[in-house]
């Protein structure tokens, strides 16, 4: 391909990468978008077949007159879109971009067109990063920037050549590619020097000191809407999002395996029902305790004595943007890091922000969820605390076939905990777990669930055995959350989706604290593609990763990296100097071995050892002052330096067969009057080649071409002679 | 500063110096204004782009410097050259870098601390090669020119900006005055005059002169076959000069300074005359001020009077009686020309011996004045 075709192409493909960002962020009318294909499939055709080829692509012009008023219109369109119809200035101006771009696109003939065009591509991309989060920006950013190197070398290249044939410089040898063609190596250098870029791009991204200050900026709007985290969540509210797979949040468990049994994420706690809906009157918040600098310590609730619970789990999790403040974990957290403005917690456990965050939130929690004591297992009677019986005992007007129901399931327990398990299990086996409910307006929908439909989903299970037990005096609460169960095989991590909300129970002991049961039934995924699903596992990862590395990079990670470099830096050196210190030690000790060893009786072998050390030392020192590795560092003779040697050598070569050998001593010149005597009629090619050698050899002339073909011509002379 | 600061950057950016493009401009405001964009969003994808267009920037600093490294340059310059004719001048260009090439170099060469640029670039200097560029060396005034070194510029990978290097080449060239035609009057006068001396010389003609062993540059027209059979050596027929014409050339340098363009002028026209004797093979014999030439020819003696132009310096008359010039060698059996850049009357007695003097008009045109016997 030769240099002026690549030369398009690449500016083409260049503007391709920048529209392609626009059409994938921005709200462009759909004739906008496909305007803009056209002509750039057109101006693609262009390059690639030649207008030779195809005349009629010649003809797809319009005149600089249309051309102005289409512009002229374009822009009176941003000017009422802005102020008028959507008052947004990037959007406006984003579709005005687009309809500069088309127009340069159509009319690429000047060398500033082709800086229009680039200017246009560079203010897409910046439009549509300000738009965007999203993980096909890296795409689109790669290849961007490939295009960007490629187009840069090649209008430099191409305008040196235009300068060079308008006369303005004089080349003075053969250009870069063969001729103005593009060679596989030019092409291979090319695209490493773009893998060269993108690296430093990297490099820099990381290393350049980031600073917001937020002026002009512009909010994100509002997160994702969900529902069960409000003071007030009515039942079966649930149901509405439990087909939804937007993703809430994503939890790494860096330093724990895999939790055997569910996973849950705890969100929200409620003590009080009314029949239909469900809220809590300990809602009073207080802010936890920030020591040391982003960790939140969380003091422990409910029971004061409870000794055991599981190891602590650690997780990491990534909470998209949601219209709630809460934030979630595994049970029993007590303790809350990062990079957030604060951190409230109710009497009932759940956590809070200050106010719904507008992006994406990064936090690590560890929990301890507590365990039940073998003492409360088997004890007959529990004595709860009376604000514990306050809370958690309220029941609303129940029909008395609730506490029949739960006496005839609970009549072989002989322990509260038999009877709590008595209950699950009967909610376990008895209902069945469904999504397809009828939206009644019933008064009494627990007993309609445990007793006309006997269907319903987790939080028809769960208010049923929260009611179940607090009729027979067990104190529990609902609690709202997520069970985690998608498991990212690529990224290790857990993904939490918006169907995955859940209710459970906790129930209270007084030794242990509170409890959890989960009375739903597990429900029957539904059969996907493995191989969709792995994909979009994958997907999901990088995506995670995107965010992660690029989009949530900030100045608080550049500090961890720094502080993380600093101490990997001080081990490192810890090692060395012991490592070091301990040789040293071992080597001075086997020294001091050898030494008493030798010193009565082996004076030859210390004499031999001393004289071995000092030659090394005299190598070494040789060595230094010679330096002979300047030579490999590619002092190389120059090509006319080689070729006049090479030359001379191919004479000396030559008369040495006729019986003439150069001795050691004589000089080039002398050498010739040597011949002379020896060998009168070659002496005359003899001086001329050896003149050449001493004027390029030693006068550091320059070799022209008549020189080199004069050389060769005495060369052949000289041996014609022979 | 920095470079005074420290041996580090001193050394990075030895005879180094940046000129920022058109192209490079604007990209230097792109970049401020993403980094502007950058710092008061925070959008870390304003980031990705600022350290994308900073990236490029790096790139095009370390590439073109791994152009300009390890070139050598070697510069060849004819021994004298006259004003307002252009003189070719040979670079020899020599990549030393083992495995790298060089791209667009441009050089310039620095007078007085200027870059003047000779429109020669190379587009392409594979690693371990060389290359010969000629240019065109056009010296303005007469005197010394001197070329304090020359800069290698490089706008490679990008355009964005040229970086140069200054690589030290000090080299000085004589520059004659100007060479301008002489009326054709003047020069058929001369061409029909001259002593006839009986000197033997060299030069061209059919009676053998000398025999000599053959030098490369010699015409191979004159070998003389039968002696180099005869002693295996390749031999040279000299001949002696048919003609033995001698001229003397006289040039006061006294002008006032008012009349600079007319003494520069009279110069030329004394160049001029040199040079067309010299072409002729005259034995010339020239007074320049209080520098004298003997009777000679040749190539060096030629190149010695001009050096002698190139150099004279005109000098203030106080008036004219005062305005003496010094002892004259003695012009008999020669023709003698003096040039007079200020015609003064006394300064004119001075030079009643010559056969011809020349002097100027207002408008700077030759207008001589025969004193002898033979002009017409």
């Amino acid at each position: 391909m030769s240099l002026d075709r690549a030369f398009y192409l690449s500016s083409i493909l260049l503007a391709g990468a920048a529209f392609g960002s626009l059409a994938l962020t921005a709200d462009v009318p759909t004739w906008l978008l496909a305007l803009g294909a056209v002509t750039y499939t057109v101006c693609l055709v262009r390059i690639v077949t030649g207008t030779e080829q195809r005349p009629w692509l010649a003809a797809v012009r319009l005149s600089p007159v249309a051309w102005n008023i289409i512009l002229l219109t374009a822009f009176a369109e941003f000017w009422i879109d802005v102020l008028w119809i959507s008052q947004e200035l990037l959007s406006a101006g984003i579709r005005f971009l687009i309809v500069l771009m088309i127009n340069k696109l159509f009319n690429l003939q000047q060398r500033r067109d082709f800086l229009h065009l680039y200017a246009i591509s560079l203010m897409a991309v910046l439009a549509s990063a300000s738009l965007t989060t999203q993980v096909w920006y890296a795409p689109i950013f790669l290849a961007y920037l490939f295009a960007g190197i490629w187009t840069l070398l090649l209008y430099h290249l191409t305008k040196e050549r235009e300068d060079a044939a308008t006369g303005t410089s004089h080349i003075a040898s053969g250009t870069t590619q063969d001729g103005g063609q593009i060679t596989s190596r030019f092409f291979w250098t090319t695209n490493g020097m773009a893998v060269c870029a993108v690296c430093l791009t990297l490099s820099i991204f990381f290393i350049i000191p980031r600073v917001g200050v937020g002026l002009l900026q512009k909010n994100r709007g509002e997160g994702l809407r969900t529902t069960g985290f409000s003071e007030r969540v009515d039942l079966g509210v649930m149901g509405s999002i439990k087909e939804d797979p937007s993703i809430v949040m994503r939890v790494e468990l860096p330093d724990s395996k895999l939790p055997k049994g569910n996973f849950y994420l705890r969100g929200m706690a409620y003590d009080h029902y009314n029949g239909r809906s469900w809220s809590t009157h300990l809602s009073t918040r207080r802010p936890l305790n920030e020591k040391p600098q982003g960790t939140f310590t969380i003091r422990p609730g409910g029971s004061q004595h409870s000794k055991k619970s599981s190891p602590e789990i650690r997780q990491d999790i990534v909470l998209e943007p949601l219209d709630t403040p809460v934030l979630f974990g595994a049970p029993g957290a007590s303790s809350i890091t990062g990079d957030l403005m604060g951190v409230q917690s109710d009497s009932m456990g759940a956590l809070f922000l200050p106010f719904p965050p507008s992006n994406r939130t990064e936090y690590t929690i560890r929990s301890r969820s507590a365990l039940l004591e073998l003492q409360e297992q088997s004890a007959t009677l529990l004595t709860y605390p009376e604000f514990v019986r306050q809370h958690y005992l309220q029941l609303p007007p129940l029909s008395p076939q609730v506490a029949e129901l739960t006496h005839g399931v609970a009549q072989d327990g002989h322990t509260p905990y038999e009877i709590v398990t008595l209950v699950r299990d009967h909610l376990l086996t008895t209902y069945r777990y469904s999504l397809d409910l009828e939206a009644t307006q019933s008064n009494t929908p627990v007993e309609d669930f445990l007793f006309i439909r006997k269907t319903g989903y987790c939080e028809h299970y769960a208010t049923a055995m929260i009611l179940m037990l607090r009729s027979i005096g067990i104190p529990s609460r609902l609690v709202t959350g997520f069970l985690a169960s998608e498991w990212n095989k690529f990224g290790n991590y857990y993904t939490v989706r918006q169907r995955d909300a859940h209710a459970w129970v906790e129930v209270y002991f007084p030794h242990s604290g509170w409890i959890t049961f989960d009375p739903t039934p597990p429900v029957a995924l539904a059969q996907t593609n493995r191989w969709w699903q792995s994909v979009e596992g994958l997907v999901d990862s990088i995506r995670l990763q995107w965010d992660r590395v690029f989009i949530q990079y900030s100045a608080t990670d550049q500090l961890a990296v720094l502080q993380g470099v600093r101490e990997g830096g001080d081990v490192l050196r810890n090692s060395l100097s012991e490592s070091l210190a301990s040789r040293l030690g071992l080597l001075l000790d086997r020294f001091r071995t050898t030494s008493t060893a030798m010193a009565p009786v082996n004076v030859k072998q210390a004499a031999f050892m001393l004289v071995f050390m000092m030659t090394g030392l005299l190598l070494l020192a040789a060595i230094l002052l010679k330096k002979p590795w300047k030579n490999l560092r590619g002092e190389r003779a120059p090509a006319h330096q080689v070729f006049a040697v090479r030359v001379y050598g191919q004479m000396t070569a030559f008369l040495e067969t006729r019986g003439i050998r150069r001795s050691a001593h004589e000089t080039p010149a002398e050498f010739v009057r040597h011949v002379e005597r020896e060998w009168a009629a070659g002496s005359f090619c003899v001086r001329k080649l050896t003149d050449l050698y001493c004027r390029v050899r030693f006068g550091q002339h320059p070799v022209t071409s008549e020189d080199v073909t004069a050389a060769q011509h005495l060369l052949d002379q000289l041996q014609n002679l022979g | 500063m920095w470079r005074n600061s420290s041996p580090f950057f001193s050394w990075l950016f030895r005879n180094r110096s940046l000129l920022f493009t058109p192209e490079g401009i604007r990209f230097l405001i792109f970049t401020l204004a993403v980094g502007v964009a950058a710092v008061n969003t925070g959008n870390n994808l304003f980031y990705l782009l600022l350290a994308m267009m900073l990236s490029l920037t790096v790139m095009s600093g370390l590439l073109s410097e791994i152009c300009l490294r390890r070139l050598e340059v070697r510069r060849q310059l004819p021994t004298y050259v006259f004003a307002n004719t252009s003189a070719p001048v040979s670079l020899f260009v020599v990549n030393r870098k083992r495995y790298l090439p060089s791209f667009s170099l441009h050089f310039f060469d620095v007078v007085d601390g200027h870059d003047i640029d000779r429109k020669i670039s190379v587009a392409h200097m594979a690693p371990c090669s060389s290359i010969l560029v000629t240019y065109s060396l056009v010296a303005r005034h007469r005197g010394i020119y001197r070329l304090t070194g020359l800069r290698v510029a490089t706008p490679f990978p990008f355009g964005l900006f040229q970086k140069k290097t200054l690589i030290p080449l000090d080299a000085t060239i004589t520059v004659c005055p100007e060479l301008i035609p002489l009326p054709a009057a003047l020069s058929h006068v001369f061409s029909a005059l001259g002593q006839e001396q009986g000197l033997i010389r060299r030069g061209p003609g059919m009676a053998l002169y000398n025999l000599r062993e053959y030098h490369p540059g010699d015409d191979s027209r004159a070998i003389h076959w039968m002696t180099t059979a005869r002693t295996s050596k390749l031999m040279i027929k000299e001949t002696e000069a048919e003609d033995q014409q001698r001229v003397t050339i006289l040039l006061s340098l006294f002008s006032p300074e008012t009349d600079e363009d007319n003494f520069e002028h009279a110069v030329s026209v004394a160049a001029s005359l040199l040079t067309l004797f010299h072409q002729r093979n005259y034995f010339i014999q020239a007074v320049i001020g209080d520098d004298t030439f003997f009777f000679a020819t040749g190539e060096d003696h030629y190149t010695e009077i001009l050096r002698s132009l190139a150099l004279c310096r005109s000098r203030e008359p106080l008036r004219s009686e005062a305005t003496v010039h010094g002892p004259r060698p003695s012009a008999e059996d020669s023709l003698c020309i003096a040039i007079l850049p200020w015609a003064d009357l006394g300064v004119k007695e001075q030079f009643s011996d010559a056969d011809c003097i020349i002097t100027l008009d207002g408008n700077k045109q030759v207008v001589y004045e025969s004193r002898s016997r033979v002009l017409p």
